[in-house]
């Protein structure tokens, strides 16, 4: 317990430095939120295409479907504050810059993975995440109780640990290869997958999608269960993969730091 | 001639510099497709969407298709490193040298695009072979009338983004301005979906303004959209806004330079 209180305050300490530094470059703070909101045009075409056919998909109508975006919407804000560490792992690997943070005496995957936060990203994504949300929850009278939202929040968390753990293991390969544009290509695309809720892919893909490579999970679990569509098992599984997972990613991360050579430091 | 020959090939070259990257960045663009194509089929065959959308089902799946790799294709890339120039005094050893530095760029631009189009043709040609096998009106007529709109449509996004790369001439921080009009010109440009579906002020934007015609024209002649009419009118529009960026290119340059400090290179 100690241990995560005090990679709790670390995490603090993460954050405020991040926020001082956002604060200091405001115009790089406010171009940053362009760029998310930019992105976040083509996902909410996706939204506005759905409305103007007005068609439902299976038990989703489209107001569902606007929760379920909106989840999406706010998990790629919460992926994006970090995702910065993610990107600059294979320029570390390669300008030997690990050895900075190796001989530190805490976690090298906590600290390089998550020294730096980009509030920026985060902010129109929470904002307009949220809005979707609520409004996506309220327009299709979903239950509001203390058990849903509980549920709710609690596969969002499931949801950020299980981003966190699938997306770091492509970019593990930096300590084996050197140019990795083409594989964040390649996560970003899967990421995207999530624009459209599952339940319009064919059964064979969404079953990949839950059990193999469980990218649907992060957000669809939070809807189908505020909608009453997860049965016990999936409910276990959707606990159950995050800490998987992760247990993957830390031994993935132990195996690729005994590639790294210290180069050009 | 010989000297931007010898760019036109250094530009191939750093194409094909890392091919691993290069070919997992062609194939993440099969994803988004693999989305859309699934959406539209499900809204094609549970609703009235040729009414809504304005376009046949066979158009869509068309468009769908063509317009990533289309978008691929006509994409730029090279305005951060205009900037970059600019910024960090790179920009001095071009001025010295008898060449011009927008030709540099062109044909620099040209040859990164050589096996990008050597990868796209095949994938393009079978995807129009099974559009003509599906009953869509493509003829000879059109693929001439595509492929010349898509070298127009190369040049003309090549002067959009040399003008936006020629603003770090006045601007200090332009680096995720960059990916914010990146990120909107796709959108604008059609390289996500075919803006026209959603009718009106919208419509008449895309017809007018110059982003429709590097990525939605090109396509939208392929899948027998627009009419022969329609299509003479595309190709003034494409020529007279590309002599409205060339000319302007022209104009920031000759601005740009003289504010120009050199500093560093």
């Amino acid at each position: 317990m100690r241990q995560i209180g005090r990679y709790c305050r670390l995490m603090g300490v993460f954050a405020k430095y991040s926020l001082m530094s956002a604060l200091e470059y405001r115009i790089n703070f406010i171009t940053g939120v362009t760029v998310e909101m930019g992105w976040m045009i083509i996902k909410l075409l996706y939204v506005a295409i759905i409305y103007k056919a007005g068609t439902s998909i299976g038990v989703l109508t489209p107001d569902h479907i606007l929760l379920f975006v909106g989840t999406y919407v706010f998990m790629t804000g919460v992926y994006m504050l970090y995702y910065g560490n993610f990107g600059s792992l294979p320029w570390m690997i390669q300008q030997g810059e690990l050895d900075l943070y190796i001989v530190k005496p805490v976690s090298l995957q906590f600290l390089v993975t998550l020294r730096r936060l980009e509030f920026a990203y985060l902010l129109p994504d929470f904002v307009v995440g949220v809005i979707m949300i609520v409004t996506g929850w309220r327009l299709a009278g979903l239950p509001s109780d203390v058990l849903s939202v509980a549920g709710f929040l609690f596969f969002l968390l499931c949801g950020c640990l299980l981003t966190y753990s699938i997306f770091l293991l492509p970019y593990l390969l930096g300590f084996w290869i050197i140019s990795l544009g083409g594989i964040a290509d390649i996560s970003n695309a899967l990421w995207d997958f999530n624009n459209m809720p599952s339940l319009i892919y064919e059964k064979w893909m969404r079953r990949i999608g839950t059990y193999v490579l469980p990218v649907f999970v992060i957000t669809n679990f939070p809807g189908l269960f505020l909608m009453g569509e997860l049965n016990v098992w999936a409910c276990v599984w959707g606990a159950a993969a995050p800490v998987l997972f992760f247990l993957l990613s830390r031994k993935l991360w132990k195996i690729s730091l005994k590639r790294y050579s210290s180069a050009s430091s | 001639m010989s000297s931007y020959r010898c760019v036109f090939l250094m530009g191939l070259e750093q194409a094909l510099e890392y091919r691993v990257s290069f070919f997992l960045s062609m194939l993440s663009a099969v994803f988004p497709i693999i989305i859309q194509t699934v959406m539209w089929n499900y809204l094609y065959s549970h609703s009235d969407a040729a009414a809504v959308f304005g376009y046949e089902h066979g158009q869509i799946l068309l468009y769908t298709l063509l317009a990533t790799i289309v978008s691929q294709l006509v994409g730029a890339g090279f305005e951060g490193e205009v900037n970059g120039d600019i910024k960090m005094g790179g920009l001095n050893k071009y001025l010295i040298r008898p060449m011009d530095y927008k030709w540099y760029q062109f044909f620099r631009f040209l040859g990164q695009k050589v096996p990008r189009f050597m990868v796209a043709a095949p994938v393009m040609t079978v995807i129009m072979a099974a559009a003509f096998w599906q009953g869509l009106p493509i003829s000879a007529g059109r693929v001439l009338s595509f492929l010349c709109s898509l070298m127009l449509g190369m040049v003309l996004n090549f002067s959009i983004f040399y003008c936006i790369g020629l603003l770090g001439f006045w601007l200090t921080e332009v680096d995720k301005l960059f990916g914010t009009v990146g990120i909107v010109l796709t959108v604008a440009s059609g390289g996500v979906f075919p803006l026209d579906i959603f009718g009106g002020l919208v419509e008449t934007l895309v017809n007018v303004l110059p982003f429709g015609y590097t990525t939605q024209f090109p396509v939208n002649i392929i899948n027998g959209r627009f009419g022969w009419e329609r299509i003479g009118i595309g190709f003034g529009f494409q020529l007279a806004w590309i002599l409205v960026f060339a000319c302007l290119g022209c104009y920031m340059w000759r601005r740009g330079v003289r504010r120009y400090a050199a500093v560093g290179g």
